[in-house]
């Protein structure tokens, strides 16, 4: 099939690309017709009719037709204009334009620029309501008055986000958005992810921080609004001058209305989008399509989870400690104090007393100078970061394998996958968005995906085959399924000859993972282990993500690696759409590690050991760096128990909560001599610090972030630190020049070309390259050349070759008989973390106030519990008191309880310090109870408003084939052509 | 042994100097705009002097209620034809040449003249008379530069009308649609012959009208 084809476009000659849609063409080439359905991220829509061109003398729309060789086609004419205004005429008998009072009018309300462009002075259809009142919660609102029908939202409701909860309903007599059976917006399935009103065309759709807030007079009590409606339609002489005036006020606008491009402060993903503020306030959070991750999508709290900022409960001060008590004190008092207590401890007890760890929520930036701050300025490696608690197994299984600890490609090789797995994750909570690239896939394009869960999550919900292997099993069956591949014979030879070393080694270590031995360990059944095996031999591409429920045992990194090893058997590395997609948990859990806040390595993942290495960041900083790796945080814990850690400086992060057996944590904390916390918020770890210094989040900085991709997003300052807080990378050079650094750096972009200077993996990153949506993706070589796909000609190993690793599996804990239960946790949609950002939006917590337990309807009708039923949980090593829920996402005597408080409810007083073998990662998912019933009956603490109580509508797209089955719908070009040949 | 605390004492800042730290900043501020806040004042103490210090004050108060008694008012009087008026009419000045009009002004304004200093009865009045004024070369040109006016009345420019309300035309629903279907079914009429015919009419009024008392 030829690239091209030719066609005449208005009498012209010209070659056009293959396999793309007529509209696309016209688009590119100048000649693009209206258009108010059809969107870049959503395709076509067919609603608006607005797009109308001749091909061939028939009458298209030009956003669905697809071009032929010796096409002719027309964009102008007569005709064609009376076709297109016969469309926009319906549509603004739907919308009422009274753009000088709409919240949506800021340059880009598609009706109102579209009405301009087309020099409509007036209409035919005079605009009627639609007999409904507007649909609102705390998060959106839709007015169906001025919506056009043009089924943007719905697409991306039903295919793009995949929650399939809005329709049209084309039966009515006048046609309008509704949310499941036609309910309200809090009582239907919507997960607020904001997908509706980003792609809305006009104000019918909106988020209502916007409401009252972006306009000069919109603000005006509810009563005013219709008289001041007719009046400005009675005075403004057409839609010529009420353009005009409009297009006047909407300049006005961007005088005090602030867009600003940032990086979600939430999961892994790296979602990037405008915030829209006037000053501190928050109007709207709005994606763009150039955003490589995420393009238009967003998640409940990316798009509406940002009150945090503005909170009340933010540190603006520093704090000092002084007995029982905090006071609030001066920076200058604050700062000279940890210098006193780190220059004292230093001299007296070593650099080795001290102890740094520093966060996956901060920049990159931030986290390099931390880990310069302890191995240049204090002169130990005593430095690590969160991700220990969540990724290190990962990394390390893939460090093992392939090389690199880091997903194998981007967000777009997992959505154009042929089979995806998805094994101890819970995607569709915990990585929002991307889980919407698998759905829609799935959905749309034939994608086959295969979930491995304890609980049947959203994606378990949806999967082509769901599996349930028993708690920490999971590298029994990958090992499994692998050896029985080998044994059909289903191994890629060609790829294990050339690109994989230790083969033979490893084929021998499967011997004993038969199917029935995985089998017995893991409950499933055989059949199950083959189906998986055989559709991995089937899929030309095969994509497996993985996240906790495989990292958080005493054989996380093991685990890991069998996935590893399974890919490279089946030959799924270094090429698109497969590969190892560990999902990490943070904004930058990433970019944490990649800029050396870890005990043993440098940035770029550089060994402290190697001399070289060492010293070319001794040269470089001026300083002499131990030669030995340092702590981690676990080992932090035990030293500080010990007694051979007294002080520790830890930001961004409440390791008092999140951190597994937290009593055993929280009293380490107790034992230390001197402890500087650095936060946003007053957080429970706070509580036991001697020092607290006020933080600024990410809308207050400039900076960038990693994601799981790989990929560096820069960040903008959005607004100036509430209070007295300062960002991060200000703070820790404020300490590093008390203690004699002489730092001075007056951008975080300085940072990053000193990071990149001495780190062959990312030497090409500076900020110009990241300017806006620009993004590179690790490794990135000095030119600027990035690395979307991480494997392609090679591995970073010796020979350039992976290496299969053989793994022995480690039972998970075993527990007494009397704690009968086993608890899963994790996370949920709506909070994050510990949940110290998400509580602060009222919106959010209005729909999921508390923590809550999932408890099995076998284990309810056997303990007699019902929603709302109060139990105290108990392990070993503490309890928590919880309020439960009846569900069947868990499974007998399996429960599941979210990480996403800091209460009586919180998951860590229930976990042991046990931790993966490798790298120290705490076994969270390794904890089994026993449950005692304190208040039978109780109010449920999940309200009904909750999306989980919802009733989703799945259907393809926006079903415009009702529209047009409509008795009083008529093609346009159809009636024109009626009128042409009456003539 | 640090134990876990919630309390917090928030930092008691000295009234006074919190009260000369915000003099020192009002004091800078002032001095590095001295010469604006000179004219600012002046037009102040012109405002105070009338009252509008006062009156903005109060309306700034009491703003939603009467921004809504305002534009109920407004909602329900002559006041938007009023401004749709002034509007229309804008636009209007928009569609003259000045430069035309002007020798056409000057020629009215003798005409008015010219009618101010006739006094009725003075003249012998009749039909004899007024074909003999008819004589008159500047009557005649008079009578031409009328001919023009009206034939120029009679031309069709309804296409380039272009300043509808926007309410007038839900409210008469005969809409651009409409006119253009009838364009492209009929194709342009040419008026010509209407118009002329109108405007001959219009001449041979004109003697009536100048003989009405």
């Amino acid at each position: 099939m030829n690239d091209h084809l030719e066609i005449t476009l208005n009498g012209t000659k010209q070659s056009v690309q293959n396999d793309v849609m007529l509209l696309s063409h016209l688009k590119e080439n100048g000649t693009e017709p209206p258009h108010l359905c059809y969107h870049e991220s959503l395709g076509a829509l067919e609603t608006c009719d607005a797009c109308i061109v001749k091909v061939n003398g028939e009458y298209v729309r030009s956003c669905s037709t697809t071009i032929n060789e010796g096409d002719v086609v027309e964009t102008v004419g007569d005709d064609i204009h009376e076709a297109q205004l016969i469309a926009m005429d319906r549509i603004l008998g739907n919308h009422e334009l009274y753009c000088t009072v709409c919240d949506f009018n800021n340059g880009n309300c598609e009706i109102h620029n579209t009405v301009k462009e087309m020099r409509i002075s007036h209409q035919d259809t005079p605009h009627t309501g639609k007999d409904h009142e507007v649909q609102r919660n705390a998060f959106y609102r839709y007015d169906p008055d001025q919506c056009i029908l043009c089924g943007r939202c719905v697409e991306a409701c039903q295919d793009l986000q995949v929650n399939e909860t809005l329709l049209i309903d084309w039966t009515l007599e006048r046609p309008r958005v509704i949310w499941d059976n036609d309910t309200t917006i809090d009582e239907s399935s919507c997960v607020n992810c904001g997908h509706c009103s980003t792609v809305c065309p006009c104000n019918a759709m909106m988020e209502v921080g916007m409401e009252g807030e972006a306009g000069f007079l919109t603000g005006m009590a509810e009563e005013t609004f219709r008289p001041m409606v007719d009046i400005t339609k009675d005075i403004e002489t057409g839609y010529g001058s009420l353009m005009a005036v409009s297009d006047v006020e909407a300049t006005m606008r961007e005088e005090r209305i602030k867009k600003t491009k940032t990086v979600c402060t939430y999961c892994g993903v790296g979602c990037s989008f405008d915030v829209w503020t006037k000053d501190r306030e928050i109007l709207k959070i709005e994606p763009q399509e150039e955003a490589p991750a995420n393009g238009i999508s967003t998640c409940v709290k990316g798009k509406f989870g940002w009150d945090f900022v503005n909170s009340e409960e933010r540190l603006t001060k520093p704090l000092i400690r002084e007995g029982d008590e905090f006071r609030e004190a001066e920076w200058e008092e604050a700062l000279y104090l940890i210098e006193k207590k780190f220059k004292e401890n230093r001299r007296e007890k070593g650099p080795d007393s001290l102890a740094f760890i520093s966060s996956s929520k901060c920049t990159n930036e931030e986290s390099y100078l931390m880990q310069k701050l302890a191995r240049g300025v204090i002169g130990t490696n005593n430095i690590d970061n969160c991700s220990r608690y969540c990724q290190s197994p990962a990394t390390m299984g893939l460090w093992r394998t392939v090389g690199y600890g880091g997903d194998s490609g981007g967000i777009g090789d997992i959505a154009q996958a042929e089979l995806v797995i998805s094994v101890g994750s819970n995607t569709a909570e915990s990585h929002p968005v991307l889980a919407t690239r698998v759905k829609r896939a799935q959905k749309l394009h034939g994608q086959k995906v295969i979930v491995a869960d304890l609980r049947e999550n959203e994606l378990a919900g949806r999967a082509d085959l769901f599996v349930r292997p028993a708690p920490g099993s999971d590298l029994v069956w990958l090992s499994a399924v692998t050896k029985y591949i080998i044994d059909q014979g289903w191994d890629d030879k060609a790829f294990l000859r050339d690109h994989v070393n230790d083969v033979d080694e490893y084929m021998a270590s499967l011997d004993k993972y038969t199917l029935e031995y995985a089998s017995d360990v893991t409950g499933m059944t055989k059949e199950e282990l083959i189906e998986i095996a055989t559709s991995i031999h089937e899929a030309k591409t095969t994509s497996i993500l993985w996240a906790m429920g495989i990292t958080q045992h005493g054989g996380g990194s093991d685990a890991s690696t069998a996935i590893s090893n399974l890919l490279l058997v089946t030959g799924n590395y270094m090429k698109p759409g497969a590969g190892a997609y560990p999902l990490r948990g943070h904004n930058n859990v990433q970019g944490a590690s990649d800029f050396g806040s870890m005990p043993d390595r440098f940035p770029g993942y550089q060994f402290v050991t190697d001399d070289d290495v060492r010293a070319r960041f001794e040269e470089n900083w001026g300083a002499e760096i131990p030669t030995e790796p340092g702590l981690n945080n676990h080992e932090m814990v035990e030293a500080i128990h010990e007694g051979n850690l007294e002080m520790l400086y830890l930001k961004g992060e409440d390791m008092g909560i999140v951190d597994s057996n937290i009593n055993y944590v929280q009293s380490a904390f107790e034992k230390l001599k001197f402890f500087v916390v650095q936060d946003i918020f007053f957080s429970k770890t706070c509580q036991y610090a001697d020092v607290v210094l006020p933080a600024s989040p990410s809308l207050e900085k400039d900076g960038t972030f990693v994601n799981t991709e790989r990929r560096f997003q820069r960040l903008y300052k959005v607004m100036d630190p509430l209070g007295e807080s300062k960002p991060d990378w200000q703070i820790i050079q404020e300490i590093a020049n008390r203690m004699g650094a002489g730092w001075d750096y007056s951008h975080p972009g300085e940072i990053m070309d000193e990071a990149a200077s001495l780190t062959p993996l990312f030497a090409g990153v500076s900020y110009d390259r990241l300017e806006g949506y620009d993004s590179l993706q690790w490794p990135v070589a000095e030119d600027g050349t990035d690395t979307p796909l991480l494997f392609e000609k090679e591995f970073p190993l010796p020979e350039g070759k992976a290496r299969l690793w053989p793994v022995e599996w480690t039972k998970p804990l075993e527990f007494e008989d009397q704690y009968d239960l086993h608890v899963n946790n994790g996370r949920i949609l709506e909070h994050f973390h510990e949940g110290n950002m998400t509580y602060k939006s009222e919106a959010i917590t209005g729909k999921t106030p508390e923590v809550f337990l999932e408890v099995s309807p076998q284990l309810a009708a056997e303990r007699k519990l019902e929603d709302g039923t109060k139990v105290r949980l108990t392990s070993p090593y503490g309890s928590v008191k919880v309020s439960c829920i009846v569900t069947d996402r868990v499974f007998g005597k399996q429960l599941y309880l979210p990480m996403n408080t800091a209460g009586e409810g919180a998951i860590n007083h229930l976990t042991s310090s046990h931790s993966d073998k490798d790298t120290d990662t705490p076994a969270y998912k390794e904890v089994s109870v026993k449950m005692e019933v304190l208040e039978p009956k109780g109010k449920s603490p999940l309200p009904k408003t909750n999306h989980r109580y919802g009733n989703p509508q799945p259907q393809i797209g926006v079903n415009v084939e009702e529209k047009w089955a409509r008795r009083d719908y008529i093609f346009p070009g159809d009636i024109v052509k009626a009128r042409r040949g009456d003539k | 042994m640090a134990k876990a605390t919630k309390v917090i004492h928030k930092m008691e800042t000295d009234p006074e100097v919190r009260h000369e730290c915000e003099l020192r900043e009002l004091e800078q501020l002032l001095t590095n705009h001295k010469e604006v806040l000179g004219d600012i004042l002046s037009i102040a103490d012109k405002m105070k002097d009338r009252e509008l210090l006062d009156m903005m004050s109060s309306g700034l108060g009491q703003g939603d209620r009467i921004v809504h008694r305002i534009v109920t008012a407004l909602d329900d009087s002559e006041t938007p034809q009023s401004i749709k008026n002034a509007l229309l009419l804008f636009q209007l000045l928009g569609t003259v040449n000045m430069t035309e009009l002007e020798p056409l002004v000057l020629k009215i304004n003798t005409g008015v003249s010219k009618a101010a200093e006739y006094e009725h009865g003075n003249e012998k009045a009749g039909y004899a008379g007024l074909i003999g004024a008819l004589k008159d070369p500047e009557v005649v040109e008079g009578a031409n530069v009328l001919l023009q006016i009206l034939k120029g009345m009679g031309t069709q420019k309804d296409e380039e009308e272009h300043i509808k309300p926007q309410t007038e035309r839900v409210r008469n629903p005969e809409r651009e649609m409409d006119e253009q279907e009838n364009d492209h079914a009929e194709g342009q009429k040419k008026p010509y012959g209407y118009a002329l015919a109108a405007g001959a009419g219009a001449l041979m009024m004109i003697p009536l009208i100048l003989l009405r008392k």
